[in-house]
């Protein structure tokens, strides 16, 4: 393969050799290291290839053998440039047209963002823009690991996060806090302040094990949303149990406790839905830049139809991205259709919406732990009521309010100190 | 000769030749071409004459050492 390569872009001939004494001339070919191949022999004549370089040396040895060589065919490079010599600016084009996309390879021309769930994409970008990383920039005046270290300061909630390029590609892979408040909160442990827990929402404790702090609930108790769970001021009593300071920590407590939530939904048993046909038809968008094209589809949609985008970005090779995208539109026509529900579709259709609920819920770390749902038909309506015990963890921090006793005593110690 | 354990084919000259089951040959360390066309191929090695005979006998290559030939092969005989 590689060899054949080298051959073409040498350039090599088809030649037909006759003469007197032809493996005369073939052994001389060989003695002068001129390289001969495909040799074939045709009766009166022989036929091989030739290198062009080979060839230019043959002129002597024909004329010591005294045989003759007729050209049959050209193949290579060479002669494709001489054949194509008076086409000077289509070879200038395609020169030019890589020289070009070399060049537009050297920016950024898509930018992947994977992990984030609650910053959006485009506050991502935004901030890309901000520090003049965006879509567009040259690759050589982005420093992955300055955007990194911003990121993190930037959004508190970026625990982790990774810039790569890869060809016109810059992946931002980063990974958020997911846990809430309370590790934001460890975050801050280290700045030495003070945090009570109160309850989050109304909710009967299940469990509560402290580890700083002074437990103001115990298991069992009925708590309501504001409510004080652990107190970060610790008494400190001196011999004869009355308080004598009072020291603030962060409190640091798991509180497990049980809550509902009340489910409630409801649903037309009869309505229009559109139901497509089946017929399709295409159009097409072409973005260059912000250059846009478009063609559109060759039998026009009849109404009403559903439409249904589809983005391309074009690459000359993986992860080589061209500012140029295709975006596809499927028209998909369609009717308008009643559909009236059954009861048991209807209840089926109920679940399926609380299965939804309960997945959202496991989604925050809510353990369900049963649930009650009552399905009423009334008017033409669905009506689903419920209510959902669920175990979760209530506590959440709040900055402690700090208050000093002054007694006597206290003044008195802290002046002999 | 034989206690310096030289490989033959440099000591003597002789000839290699190497065929691959009926289609291919490689005959190497030859001196020229006598004869040659679709039946057969006769060579000159630096001891002894190489005639090889077949059908559609073809040379994919020949080099000053070494060189291919293609067919189908149905003798190889050595001649002085």
């Amino acid at each position: 393969m590689f060899l054949s390569i080298v051959k073409y872009f040498q350039g090599f001939l088809l030649v037909r050799l006759r003469g007197y004494s032809p493996e005369r001339f073939l052994n001389l070919c060989s003695n002068h290291n001129i390289l001969i191949w495909n040799l074939n022999s045709r009766g009166e004549y022989y036929e091989f290839y030739i290198s062009i370089k080979g060839f230019r040396r043959l002129k002597p040895l024909l004329k010591k053998t005294k045989t003759h060589l007729t050209i049959l065919k050209r193949v290579g490079f060479p002669f494709f440039l001489y054949r194509y010599r008076k086409r000077k600016i289509f070879f200038l084009g395609i020169a030019g047209c890589i020289a070009f996309l070399l060049y537009l390879t050297t920016f950024i021309w898509l930018i992947d963002i994977n992990g984030n769930s609650s910053i959006t994409d485009e506050t991502i970008l935004s901030f890309l823009e901000e520090k003049h990383s965006a879509f567009g920039t040259k690759k050589s005046k982005i420093d992955c690991e300055k955007l990194e270290e911003d990121l993190r300061s930037r959004y508190a909630d970026v625990i982790w996060a990774s810039v790569r390029l890869n060809g016109t590609k810059m992946t931002i892979d980063i990974q958020e806090n997911l846990l809430g408040s309370k590790n934001h909160i460890e975050s801050k442990e280290a700045m030495d302040g003070a945090y009570d827990i109160v309850a989050e929402k109304d909710a009967v404790i299940s469990s509560i094990i402290t580890r700083k702090g002074t437990p103001g609930v115990k298991a069992g108790d009925t708590v309501k949303a504001g409510d004080m769970l652990v107190s970060s001021r610790l008494d400190i009593y001196n011999d004869s149990q009355e308080i004598i300071n009072y020291v603030y920590t962060c409190s640091d407590a798991d509180i497990y406790g049980h809550t509902t939530y009340t489910y409630e939904d409801s649903f037309p048993l009869e309505f229009t839905q559109k139901v497509k046909t089946g017929e399709t038809s295409f159009g097409y968008e072409l973005y260059l830049g912000s250059y846009k094209i478009t063609i559109p589809p060759f039998t026009k949609p009849k109404e009403p139809y559903m439409i249904y985008k589809e983005n391309h970005q074009l690459a000359i090779a993986k992860d080589y991205y061209i500012p140029a995208t295709i975006k596809k539109i499927t028209y998909s026509a369609c009717v308008y259709q009643n559909i009236t529900l059954t009861k048991t579709q209807a209840k089926q259709k109920a679940n399926e919406n609380i299965l939804q609920f309960l997945k959202k819920l496991e989604e925050k770390g809510i353990q369900i732990l049963d649930k009650n749902v009552m399905i009423e038909f009334k008017e033409n309506r669905c009506y689903v009521k419920g209510s959902i015990n669920a175990l979760e963890k209530i506590g959440r921090y709040e900055p402690a309010e700090i208050e000093k006793i002054h007694t006597g005593e206290e003044t008195k110690e802290y002046e002999s100190d | 000769m034989e206690t310096l354990e030289l490989p033959k084919d440099l000591m003597y000259g002789a000839v290699l030749v190497s065929i691959t089951g009926r289609q291919e040959m490689l005959v190497e360390n030859y001196r020229g071409i006598l004869e040659y066309n679709q039946t057969c191929i006769h060579l000159q090695a630096k001891n002894c004459r190489l005639l090889i005979q077949g059908k559609n006998l073809h040379i994919s290559y020949y080099t000053n050492e070494e060189m291919k030939i293609t067919g189908i092969i149905d003798s190889v005989m050595y001649e002085n």
